[in-house]
């Protein structure tokens, strides 16, 4: 698939889907929130008020949230470009995440069959497992979370703690 | 500290893990599990899909039936299914595109619509090898899609149950005739001698060595195999405690260093496992003695049809056409 039929496919789902399911994992580094991991899906469902905390450490979250396509629209800009992305979370809480330019790979068609057939689905949205277009995105600056869990341990074994 | 107490509470021992289970994501597929580089994805499902496909028989003709998931929203009428029938002579036949039909099933709280797609097949269902079916969408002006592709193997079922039943009709100046349907009814509406011959067959179709004994021992059939041996006493009255405790010391004076593995096994046609005594629920749940009862044995053929009839086609694999 090429990027002008990419374009013309979103441009149609822009009359038919509802919303694009934000799933982020991010840990905080100097102070600042920074993605480790981003999947953004088209979906047929209505947007929600705010994202959900699904795992929270101080120094790493998983956070999901289904927004509107024209906010998608702005979200997508600053995650390939790189700025600050601020989301609301479930309690009222803002969150700012700070983005790098990311860069995109060429869109890839991947039929349900074939992904049915490796087991590589991805999330429930669709039933049954639907064909997609699938793009890639990579931090242009190649950040490594190699050190990130080892930063979270504590240096003192859990049965030492006061 | 407070990091620690935080990091500890979570019962992950890596970042990807941790991804992995809550975002419902195979770990593999994840970067920063090997190479640690972040990323991620925009996906742009399409929203239609094939649920299933197979090849339907009617009176002698083959017929494709495919069966289209595709979200309410979409325009149906953009939806299109073509097919390709590949041939043992190496040919080809097309179906051109046609539309999916009006009607539709809705599920998923009528987010998802289900829609049945059939065409006629000009091939002989023995001539065909494979056949592909290519679902398009084509909702945008001169961009038709390819939204999906199924693959199907050769027509499974060539010779329906209801002609080998036909050809195994019982008819004088035939030696021996062992078919699935005679098993059944010497399991389920036989008692005596012919009921132990049911379950002599199905032991030999399960693929145990089966000895079928004479009156004198006081167990009707020996199945054998290098995994553990079966003693097995067939009968139509309810099973009793009396009858189990002959049956588990038949099966102790058949075990040795040498076949240390031997189940005593009662096979009824008449109860229900639900229906035994709790007396001899308690013996199985020991582990003494397993009572193969008419649920059972219903399971067991149920299985055995199955996995027969998918030996059998690796078997015909041998044989030249």
């Amino acid at each position: 698939m090429n990027d002008f039929q990419e374009s013309r496919l979103r441009s149609h789902l822009l009359n038919v889907c509802k919303s694009v399911k934000v799933s982020l994992a991010i840990v905080r580094e100097s102070q600042a929130w920074k993605p480790v991991y981003f999947l953004a899906e088209y979906d047929y469902l209505p947007p929600e008020g705010s994202f959900k905390i699904l795992l929270h450490t101080s120094q790493f979250r998983i956070i999901s949230g289904r927004i509107q396509m024209i906010q998608w629209q702005g979200f997508e800009e600053q995650v390939r470009n790189g700025g600050k992305l601020t989301v609301s979370l479930e309690g009222g809480e803002t969150l700012a995440i700070a983005f790098a330019a990311w860069d995109a790979r060429k869109p890839v068609l991947s039929l349900a069959w074939s992904r049915g057939k490796h087991g590589i689905a991805v999330g429930p949205i669709f039933e049954p497992i639907s064909s997609e277009v699938r793009t890639k995105l990579r931090a242009v600056s190649g950040r490594s979370c190699r050190t990130l869990w080892p930063h979270m341990r504590s240096p003192i074994p859990p049965f030492l703690k006061p | 500290m407070q990091n620690a107490v935080a990091t500890y509470e979570v019962p992950y021992p890596t970042v990807s893990e941790a991804v992995s289970d809550i975002l419902k994501i195979k770990e593999e597929r994840l970067e920063f599990k090997t190479s640690h580089k972040v990323h991620g994805s925009v996906l742009i499902p399409l929203f239609a899909s094939f649920d299933s496909a197979d090849y339907v028989r009617e009176n002698q003709k083959v017929v494709l039936a495919a069966s289209v998931g595709y979200y309410s929203e979409l325009n149906y009428e953009s939806l299109h299914v073509s097919a390709r029938i590949g041939r043992r002579d190496e040919t080809v036949e097309r179906l051109s595109k046609s539309g999916l039909p009006k009607a539709a099933v809705r599920a998923l709280g009528g987010a998802v619509c289900r829609s049945e797609w059939r065409s006629n097949v000009e091939t002989p269902a023995n001539s065909i090898r494979h056949t592909t079916f290519y679902l398009l969408y084509e909702d945008l002006q001169d961009f038709p899609l390819l939204a999906d592709e199924l693959h199907l193997r050769a027509v499974s079922v060539l010779t329906p149950k209801s002609e080998i039943e036909r050809l195994m009709t019982e008819r004088t100046g035939r030696r021996e005739q062992d078919y699935l349907l005679k098993i059944e009814k010497r399991l389920f509406d036989a008692k005596g001698v012919e009921f132990e011959e049911g379950v002599f067959k199905l032991l030999c179709r399960m693929g145990f060595d089966v000895a079928w004994e004479n009156r004198n021992p006081p167990f009707d059939i020996l199945a054998a195999s290098p995994n553990g041996c079966l003693v097995v006493e067939c009968t139509w009255d309810t099973p009793s405690v009396a009858m189990a405790r002959e049956l588990i010391d038949q099966a102790q004076s058949c075990r040795s260093t040498e076949n240390p593995l031997v189940l005593p096994v009662l096979a009824t046609n008449r109860t229900s496992w639900s229906d035994l005594d709790k007396d001899l629920l308690n013996m199985e749940l020991r582990g003494e003695v397993y009572f193969m009862t008419r649920d059972r044995l219903m399971q067991a053929l149920e299985k055995l049809e199955v996995e027969s009839a998918s030996r059998t086609a690796t078997y015909l694999g041998l044989f030249k056409w």
